[in-house]
Formats: C-alpha cells, structure tokens, sequence
C-alpha cells in the first residue's frame, strides 16, 4: 500500500470523525454568526475612513483579512485535539502497532487539522459570495474573491495546525499550561506587530493586508497612511466614505512572507515528529516520571507484611485474585447516610478530587497564596489574586467533563441524586476553593472596601461555574481555557478597566457595579450547565 | 424482591430498536442474559441501571416504577458497566471512596467495606499504586468493586468477566454465586459458560426480543435428545457445518467428533449425547433466526 494512500485514509478518517463530533456544530455556528456579522455590515473593516463597497475584492479581503484575525487564535484551541483524540479513544494504540512511521502518522495529523480548518474557511468563503449578493454586487469575480483566502488565511491555518499538534506531542504542553503558553506566545506576537512591524511574526496577516490595503489606496491617490481596522457594532457609519476596491495584484513580496509560514508549518511539523511518544508514555519525561513512580511502588511493596498466602510481586501478584478459596465471601453490612450528611460527603469527596495534585502545585499554591497575603492590599486585589485565580481555573478547566472524559458517566451517574447531589456538590467544591485559594481578596472587607470585595466574591462563583458551564457545554476543557486565559489577560490585566473586568481588579469597573452583571451572569451560566447535565443525563 | 420489566421497548435513531416490547420477571437469584452480540442485553441493562431511559414500557422494583423514581432505586443498586473508565490519577482507594461518597455510604463502614473488597479480589496490595498503571483485568475487578460496594440488593454486571482470564472466571463467578442469596443479579455475556456455572434462571435475547425465559435446567430439557456426535473425516467438515448447527468439532484419532444440534440424528451412527447450555442455546438462537 503506497503512503499516499495510508495518508489520504489518515486523514480522512480524522477529519470525519472530528467534523461529526458535536462541540463541532459550535464552532459551524460560531463561524455563521461571524459570517451573519459581516454579511449584516455588523463587522466592518475600514481603512481610516474608507470603506469598500461590496465587491469581489473587497468582500474577499473583508471576509478573509478580519475572520484570520479573530479566528486564528480560536483555531489553535479548535484543532488542538488531533492525537489527544487517538489517545483517549484507544486508537492511537492501533496505529501504533503498525508499520506507519512517527512522521507519516504525524503529517496525517497535520493534514487532518489543516483540512479542518479549511472546511472552516470554505463556509467563510461561501459566506463572502453571499455577503456580496446581499449587497447588490451580482459580478463575481471568483478568482479576487479567492486570492485573499489564499494568501491570508491558509498560510496562517497551515502554521496554527501544525503549532497544535507540536503543542500535542510535548506532555507539558498537552493541558492547560500549554494553553497557558499559546496565549502568552500569541500576545507576544500580537505586540511584536504592532510595536516593531515584526514581519516574522505576523501569523495572522496584519502587515500583509495593511501593506496590499496602503498600495491599492496609493493606486487610487487617497490621502492614506496606512493602517486599517476591524469594527463591530455599527450597522452603518456616516462618516465612512465608500471607495470602489478594485483589488490590487497580491503577488508582490509580502506574498513570500505569507509562504513563510508554510515553511513554518513543515519545521513545526518535523520537530512534532521528534518529540512525538508514539503513544508509549514510557518514552521521554514520562519514563523518567514513571520510574520514579515505580520506585516508590517497589519501596511501598516491600514495607508491606505478607498475610497469609497473599504473595505480592509485582506485576505477578498483582494480576490474579488472591491465592487462597475466593468464595468464602464474607462482607460486612453497610450503613447508608441521606441529606445534608450526604450531600457533605459528596462535597468533601468533590474538593478532595479537585486537590488531587502534584506536590509541586501544592507547592507554587502556597507561594502564591503567601505572597498575596503579605503583599499590600491593592497589590493582591490587582495582581496576586487574579494570577492565583487563573492558576486554579487551570487546575478546575475538567471539572465540567470529568465524567465524560475519563467514561465513568454510567457508574456516577447510576448513583443516588446525579443531579441534585453530584452536580450541585461539584459546582460548589469549585466555589469554595476558588474563595479559599483567593482569600486574600476578603482582605478587602476589612480595609472597608465593600464594593470591590462584593465584586471579589461575585468572581469567586463566576470562575468555577463558567468552568463548569463551559465542560459541560463544549464538551472539552479547551474551550475554556482558550476563553478564559484571553479574557483574563484582556479584561482584569488589562491596562485600561473595561467590562470585561470580571474581578474587579479596577476600581473604575467597580465603581460602575459590574459585578452585579457578572453575578446574572453566573446565574445564567449555572442554568445552562444544569440543562446541559440534566439533558446528558436524558441521552446517556 | 422484584423486578418487573413490562413491554419495554427503546428506539435509537431511525428504525434502529434495541429492545421491542421486552417483558421478563426477575426475583432473588442469578439471571443470566445471554444473546448474541447487538442483541439489546446492553440496552436492557442501562435501562434497569437507570442510565438511560425506554422509549416505552415500564419497569418497576417491588412495585416501584424505577423509569419514573430512578433514584430510589439508585441507592440499592450495583451497576457494572461493560465499558468503562477510571480516574487514572488517583489510586483505587480514592477512587472508591469518591464512589462510596457519590452512592451515600458512612465514612466507617465504606472504609471497611472498600479493604474487604479489595482482598476478595486481590488488589489489596496495589492500593497505594494510581489506577492508570493497573492492567485491564485489574481495571474490570476495579469495576466489579465498585458495583459491590454498597451492598446492592439488584447487581447488574454486563459482560463483567471479559478480560479476566480464566481462572480469575471461574473465582468471579463463585463470588457472585456466594453473593446472589438474598439480591437479585442480573448477568449480561455471551459466554454461555459463566451462565451455566452460576446463572438461577436464564433469559434469551435476540434482536431485541426475549426469545426464552426459564431455568437452565428446563431449558436442557427443551434440547433432550437433540444434541449428537458424528465422526466424520475431516474433507467433509465444512459440508456438514452448511447443512447442520455444530456447536464444536474436536479432531481425534479416529477424525474429527462433530457435536451438533438437531431434532433429528443426521446419520444413523450419530451417538446421542446429553446437552450443554450451549447446545441449547444454540439451538435457540438458531430457531429464532429461521423464524425471523
């Protein structure tokens, strides 16, 4: 069988199963409603005060320039499931018992991805020619509507698919800390672009549409600098001037540094294929991990008294029941416990498996909760609670999906109560914590401060049910991660205090009783996810 | 103690069914569901464990409807899942003291409930070691544990003995045995053998319906006198597996002793045999399909 063929059926397969799967219909209608944004003239990009008239050209550049922006970003979190998927699902095993190479199987994951994306593209596309129908323009021009698509958005696709499957094969960067990271690496980016026109960063195409944007403008002789802008929100602006865009030849060279990125893609891909375990975590950090884990287990075995004819050794004693007659079953009764005595213990059972951590999260924890209560007041408001929240939000990321990912559904939810013991139960080990951790934030009870510490509380439920909410939902940790990560980084660390404070880290904010939004907003957001269990309770 | 199913029936998508108009009584013993892979024993077990719910019909235990009150039958019921996971991060005493927290049980007895189960099947002495480092027929006696671990007075174990080997079998099916005295378990596989070596009562199913329902003694019985053993050479073999239901063919010396099941001796020197529970079975299943 030639590798052509082991590669199409790969990634026709991934891509099929991923396109199926249902938190897939959330990113389709996501892209609609992006697409209704602009088709509706909700979304507007504009050239100082310019702005096209809905041709071909211009529609291609409008849709391609503004979705590679906003999308590229959401895409990372999209895609970046490709071997995760093989690996909870068992199938990586398969694969890797066959005779397909680490690079084979990891470009087929690279192609799945990009195909993914590219099916995400393909409704933007078909929604420009709308756009343009929409607007009265019945001459299409294909070919000017295309161009931007493949010179703005797949370059940048092709870099973000094989970034996520490079992120996939490191464990560290598998889970939250490499979301983490992304986000981090994807702000650099960001201010690299606009501070020093970082040509080299530019993944999603700024300088390039900034740059075919000033030379169409010097073509037509307007009076314009440079520089363009993405808006929402207005439906029609009376100070914009319609310009006739007739598009400008996209092969210049900034065309070069869009293929750049492809070249991007292939390195990434390639060091995927290095630092790939091929489903063997005994490989790389995981053995070392694992033989430490094994040590301690010798260590453990040998303290432990052999009883009778019980006769541990590892990896024998282990995999047989025990030697002497089984069926002399003796079992003691047990004792049953209802309301609030089980309701507790569910809440004790839900915080102790929230804090089932690695020593050295308990160990950063304690630094960061130290730190924020012997610093100033204003300085854990500001800083050390916002960063210790983000820290534990990674930490509660799964909490909505825990179940569902790690396929207990039917044990957990065949018990007493599911929904309301189990679901309240989670929900409120998350809220405790979440104070507990970002205590310090009481703080500002006693220094009189009763605005922003009623603004710290509303945070302190909001977290862990958006976390909740958003597992549930989405049916993935990514999801919230990608949102949550963002919007802290925006809205609480941001500069400039903006309703996307959801902290109220910023006394302005505070001032204008936004928590009491934030606080409607948990409300809401604790209906959805209890509609979200209560339905997968019913389709289980 | 029972259980009563009554015309229960559950649609999938389109006219896919998994169960049609399924009625069968179960009181204190072992009940073995045996039946053909997508025959509906899954479905049948979901819908008794409260994890999904009929299209129609109704169930009830000891006259409560258990599709409309399914948390109070929650709290009595042990459930083994035939596919199911584990929090590979925590170890099995942690993992079944979450579970013995979720099902309502003390502190105290769960704690001396959870160490006699793990001795009953062996794992004592791995507590300490994280689940996702356990082998998978560590794994199925993790699961069989758990659906132990509050005392159920309805188990329901579906295909609970797939990856354990042998002998492993034989100790779960004396376990359950010893178990089965004063509860009602219900046993989905389609290992007729772990049937016939505990089951009380047995049920077949196919394609969603109950085809039979009865002890395995009577049901041995239905097959008397039908069950034969014909030596034939080995050229023929697949000639007589096309004409006749053979439930086994075991080369010896003299060629190879087909057993086979039929109402009538194939040849006049067929030498008839006493019948197994898969012979009847079989034969059963074999019916159900010509009459489909």
């Amino acid at each position: 069988m030639s590798s052509v063929f082991v590669l199409y059926h790969l990634v026709r397969a991934n891509f099929l199963e991923r396109i199926r799967r249902r938190n897939f219909l959330i990113v389709l209608f996501s892209v609609v409603l992006l697409s209704l944004a602009i088709a509706t003239g909700r979304l507007v990009l504009r050239l100082d005060v310019y702005v096209g008239e809905y041709n071909s050209a211009w529609v291609g550049a409008l849709v391609a320039g503004s979705t590679t922006v906003l999308l590229c970003f959401a895409n990372f979190f999209i895609v970046k499931n490709a071997i995760g998927l093989d690996r909870r699902t068992g199938v990586g095993e398969l694969v890797a018992s066959t005779p397909m190479s680490k690079f084979t199987y990891l470009l087929g994951k690279f192609l799945s991805n990009f195909a993914v994306l590219v099916a995400i593209e393909g409704i933007l596309f078909a929604s420009a020619i709308i756009v343009q129908l929409v607007h009265g323009e019945a001459n299409i021009d294909w070919f000017a509507i295309l161009q931007p698509f493949v010179f703005i958005a797949l370059p940048a696709m092709a870099a973000i698919s094989a970034l996520a499957l490079f992120f996939e094969t490191i464990p560290g960067l598998r889970s939250g800390i490499g979301n983490f990271l992304f986000v981090c690496l994807w702000f650099y980016m960001l201010f690299r672009i606009m501070a020093f026109n970082g040509i080299l960063f530019d993944l999603p195409g700024i300088l390039y549409v900034d740059s075919v944007f000033t030379s169409a403008a010097e073509a037509m002789n307007l009076p314009f600098s440079g520089g363009f802008s993405v808006e929402g929100g207005t439906v029609a602006d009376p100070f914009a001037q319609y310009v006739r865009w007739e598009g400008v030849s996209w092969i210049n060279e900034m065309v070069w540094w869009r293929l750049y990125w492809f070249l991007v893609a292939a390195a990434l891909t390639g060091m995927a294929a290095l630092t790939f375990d091929r489903f063997d975590s005994s490989r790389g950090i995981q053995r070392f991990l694992r033989r430490k884990r094994r040590k301690a287990a010798g260590a453990y075995q040998k303290s432990v008294k052999t009883e009778g004819h019980i006769v541990e050794q590892e990896g024998k004693g282990s995999d047989q029941f025990i030697s002497h007659d089984a069926t002399e079953v003796c079992l003691s009764g047990v004792s049953k416990i209802s309301g609030l005595n089980h309701f507790g213990r569910i809440l004790w059972s839900e915080i102790r498996m929230i804090l089932k951590r690695p020593w050295w999260w308990y160990l950063i924890s304690l630094y960061l909760i130290a730190m924020s209560l012997v610093v100033p007041v204003n300085d854990a408001r500001t800083f050390w609670v916002p960063v210790i929240w983000l820290w534990f939000a990674l930490a509660i990321s799964g909490i909505g999906i825990r179940e569902s990912y790690h396929r207990t559904e039917q044990i957990i939810f065949s018990a007493p109560h599911p929904l309301r013991l189990q679901f309240t139960a989670t929900w409120l080990a998350g809220v405790v914590l979440t104070t507990l951790l970002g205590i310090a934030g009481a703080r500002l009870f006693l220094f009189g401060e009763s605005d922003a510490a009623i603004a710290w509380g509303v945070a302190a439920f909001f977290i862990p049910s958006f976390a909740f909410a958003s597992g549930i939902l989405s049916g993935n940790r990514r999801f919230f991660e990608g949102v949550f990560i963002s919007w802290w980084l925006i809205g609480p660390m941001g500069s400039k205090g903006t309703g996307l404070d959801f902290m109220g880290v910023h006394q302005e904010v505070v001032s204008q009783g936004l928590h009491w939004k934030y606080l409607i907003g948990t409300i809401f957001l604790l209906i959805l996810a209890y509609a979200g269990r209560w339905w997968r309770l019913r389709s289980l | 103690m029972e259980l009563k199913i009554e015309r229960v029936s559950k649609q999938y998508h389109g006219d896919v069914w998994g169960l049609r108009d399924f009625s069968l009584e179960v009181r204190a013993g072992i009940l073995g569901l045996v039946g053909p892979n997508g025959a509906g024993k899954s479905t049948l077990m979901r819908i008794l464990a409260t994890v999904t719910r009929p299209t129609d019909g109704m169930a009830t235990w000891n006259g409560m409807d258990i599709i409309q009150s399914p948390d109070e039958l929650r709290s009595i019921l042990g459930y083994l899942p035939q596919d199911f996971g584990i929090y590979p991060n925590l170890n099995v005493v942690e993992f079944l003291q979450y579970l013995a927290a979720i099902k309502g049980l003390d502190r105290k007895s769960a704690r001396m409930r959870i160490d006699e189960l793990l001795q009953i099947v062996g794992l004592a002495e791995v507590r300490k070691r994280p689940l996702g480092h356990y082998s998978g027929g560590m794994k199925q006696r993790v699961g069989i544990v758990q659906a132990l671990l509050n005392d159920p007075k309805l188990l329901i174990v579906d295909e609970p003995t797939s990856g354990l080997d042998p002998e492993e079998r034989v100790r779960f099916r004396n376990l359950l045995s010893e178990l089965s005295g004063d509860r009602v378990v219900i046993l989905s596989t389609h290992i007729v053998s772990d049937v016939e070596a505990c089951a009380t009562e047995i049920a077949i199913i196919n394609q969603g319906l109950l085809m039979r329902h009865c002890t395995p003694e009577s049901l041995l019985q239905s097959v008397h006198g039908k069950v034969w053993i014909w030596v034939v050479p080995s050229s023929i073999l697949t000639e007589i597996r096309g004409k006749h239901l053979v439930s086994s063919a075991v080369r010896r010396s003299d060629g190879i002793h087909v057993r086979l099941v039929a109402d009538q001796p194939p040849v006049m020197d067929a030498m008839p045999v006493t019948p197994n529970l898969e012979d009847a079975y079989l034969y059963y299943l074999s019916n159900s399909r010509e009459e489909a």
